[in-house]
């Protein structure tokens, strides 16, 4: 008869010790989390002319572009070339924006 | 009315028959016949002695001389075989009909009187029965009484198998046992050497019809061949009357695979008899055929083909005549026709040629065998054009070619001439994504298949783009090569470059919409205190920590994940590259 009760004793110690990680990093994670969306507001700070969800929505169109450009780049033999406008389009965009705001 | 020559030929038949002299006077049609042309008495007296003067009348007194030595005919007798020595040694300035009418002008007339005797119906005009004078058939009959056979009654051998031959339904039970004929044979000739090679004949012969022949020919050798109701006397008569129809050939073919024929020469000591082929199949009944006449027809499929043109023009028209001709090339017998009618090179070209095509990994054999039958007609026909292969389009160019998804186009390969034709097909250079749907094309204009179309296919994942690349279709055949050139370049792909950049980023776009409405939704702070508001240390105190900042975390982690879903999506979903 084999004994099943030695994987259930480390199943256990193994979940214990997960939560003690999580508990350990989880406000660590909390201030990365808030400081990075609250680097990304002032970044894409538009006055009170344009919404920073524009801008984000924006960043999502080009990131989504550089993305897709990659997919055809890929797909159908093309330069690379044809994959770097769109990211170079995003970095320009990104770039006018650290520019032009405080971070 | 008889013309000039006429009239001189016969007065030369008067002075043979006559024995070199002739009494105008006791022919009432000649002096007639002169006087038709106004000749007369003298007039015919002085041209029976100019033909007389200006005849070589040498072989004739030899034929005297020759008659008054044998000793048969010293004895009143005179026998087929006598008359074939003298008529062998005249046979260069006479002929043996000729020589034979001399003969029996000479034994015939006064004082010899000879008759032939026995037969039934004599014949005058041959040795076929012995002739005698009265005396001489007198004391014969004494001396050697005639043998009876099946009623009929004999006195010398021919005159027995002429009986055997003309009396063959009864003759074939007395040719069950030995023991009828041989002592009939002894009776006859009074020869027991003569008698046991007739026995032999029964121990080596079982089969009754060849025992029968060979019986017959041995007792008589000038006996006909009876064919088809005729009764040719030769061995030429008898092939030509076998090559008169199909029906005859066929039967013909069928009496020499039984070894009639053999039988017949060789007991008839013919020329032809040391020559005659070993085998006595298909093969060797053409080679006997080609060997006495090469201008005999060559029978195929039932039709009689005079020249071997003949027959490729049939076969040029005729498809169902294929199979035959293949088949005939294969048994070998089209090979012993065209060798007896002097295409001896065309046979050995055509060998070489047949070689090829079993050594060549295009055919199959059906193909092979049209093939041999295409090569057989090139050859002999050398004025017909080889069957030769067009495109349409000649030429392919498909530069500025903007594709995205694998592309096709089709080219059309038809039969210029007439004919069968095998082709391979290939590029070359072979590029990769570029490939065809068939690598073997194949024609054959008499069951009306003289066209096919081919389609290239071109995957443009494996092409650069912008980049020119040129190939050939090659169809390679026996009798040629030709190349269909292809011009090849494919362009940007903006289409579908500009769907895809459209597709994710209005994907992108509503993905992180969502992440910024939801952001807007947890907080709720104005654009100023955003933009006042500072960083939080890493050890910042739990207690300073804002309530939203759970939400940002969820955010952060949707955002990491959405991206990262992304690419193992499109990794996923998406062939990227042909190295993947």
């Amino acid at each position: 008869m084999t004994d099943s009760t030695q994987p259930q004793k480390h199943g256990c110690w193994i979940a214990f010790g997960g939560f003690v990680f999580m508990a350990v990093i989880l406000k660590p994670l909390l201030v990365i989390s808030y400081n990075t969306f609250l680097f990304l507001h002032k970044l894409f700070r538009g006055g009170t002319l344009v919404a920073f969800e524009v801008w984000w929505t924006l960043l999502g169109l080009l990131a989504g572009m550089a993305l897709g450009a990659w997919v055809a780049a890929k797909r159908y033999q093309l330069a690379a070339k044809w994959i770097w406008y769109p990211i170079g389009g995003l970095a320009i965009y990104l770039f006018i924006f650290m520019l032009v705001n405080e971070v | 009315m008889k013309t000039p020559d006429e009239l001189e030929a016969y007065i030369k038949q008067l002075l043979i028959t006559n024995h070199l002299d002739i009494n105008i006077q006791l022919y009432p049609e000649l002096i007639s016949a002169g006087k038709e042309l106004g000749y007369d008495m003298n007039g015919l007296a002085a041209i029976a002695g100019r033909i007389y003067e200006s005849t070589d009348w040498r072989p004739y007194k030899t034929i005297d001389q020759l008659v008054m030595s044998n000793p048969s005919f010293v004895q009143g007798r005179f026998f087929n075989a006598d008359a074939k020595r003298i008529i062998e040694k005249v046979k260069d300035d006479l002929t043996p009909a000729e020589a034979t009418a001399y003969i029996i002008s000479i034994i015939s007339r006064e004082p010899h009187n000879f008759r032939p005797r026995l037969h039934p119906a004599p014949d005058i005009g041959s040795f076929r029965d012995p002739w005698m004078t009265d005396s001489a058939w007198e004391l014969y009959r004494v001396q050697a009484p005639p043998v009876e056979w099946c009623g009929m009654e004999a006195i010398t051998t021919e005159q027995l198998g002429e009986i055997l031959f003309n009396r063959k339904e009864e003759t074939y039970p007395l040719l069950q046992h030995k023991s009828y004929l041989t002592s009939t044979v002894t009776l006859l000739t009074r020869s027991a050497a003569i008698a046991y090679s007739f026995e032999k004949i029964f121990e080596e012969e079982k089969d009754m019809e060849r025992r029968y022949l060979t019986i017959v020919y041995r007792l008589n050798n000038e006996l006909p061949f009876p064919f088809r109701g005729r009764m040719p006397a030769t061995l030429t008569d008898l092939l030509t009357a076998g090559c008169s129809s199909q029906a005859a050939f066929k039967q013909l073919e069928g009496i020499y695979s039984k070894g009639h024929i053999h039988i017949w020469q060789r007991e008839a000591q013919s020329s032809v008899a040391a020559h005659l082929p070993a085998s006595l199949n298909r093969s060797g009944f053409l080679e006997l055929l080609y060997q006495v006449n090469p201008n005999y027809p060559f029978y195929l499929f039932g039709e009689a083909y005079t020249s071997p043109a003949h027959l490729v023009t049939a076969t040029r028209t005729n498809g169902a005549l294929w199979q035959y001709v293949y088949q005939a090339i294969a048994d070998k017998h089209l090979y012993i026709w065209l060798t007896a009618q002097g295409y001896l090179s065309l046979v050995a070209q055509l060998e070489k040629k047949i070689a090829t095509l079993h050594t060549s990994a295009l055919y199959i054999e059906e193909d092979r065998k049209l093939a041999v039958v295409q090569a057989f007609i090139n050859l002999l026909d050398e004025s017909s054009p080889v069957p030769g292969i067009i495109a349409t389009p000649a030429a392919l160019s498909l530069n500025n070619i903007e594709v995205s998804e694998v592309m096709s186009t089709a080219i059309t390969f038809q039969l210029a001439t007439d004919g069968f034709v095998k082709a391979a097909v290939r590029l070359q250079p072979e590029l990769p994504g570029v490939s065809l749907d068939k690598s073997v094309i194949k024609f054959f204009g008499l069951t009306d298949n003289r066209q096919c179309e081919l389609r290239l296919a071109i995957d443009p994942i494996y092409l650069q783009k912008d980049t020119a690349y040129t190939f050939d279709i090659v169809v390679n055949s026996i009798h040629e090569e030709m190349r269909v050139p292809v011009a090849l370049c494919l362009v940007f792909p903006r289409r579908a470059y500009i769907n895809h950049m459209y597709q994710w980023g209005l994907t992108g776009a509503i993905f992180f919409l969502m992440i910024g409405l939801f952001g807007l939704a947890i907080d709720d702070r104005t654009t100023y205190e955003v933009a006042t508001a500072q960083y939080l240390p890493l050890d910042v105190s739990s207690g300073y920590l804002p309530g939203f900042s759970v939400g940002y975390l969820f955010l952060l982690l949707l955002l990491i994940g959405g991206i990262a879903g992304a690419f193992w999506y499109i990794k996923k979903q998406y062939k990227l590259n042909i190295y993947d």
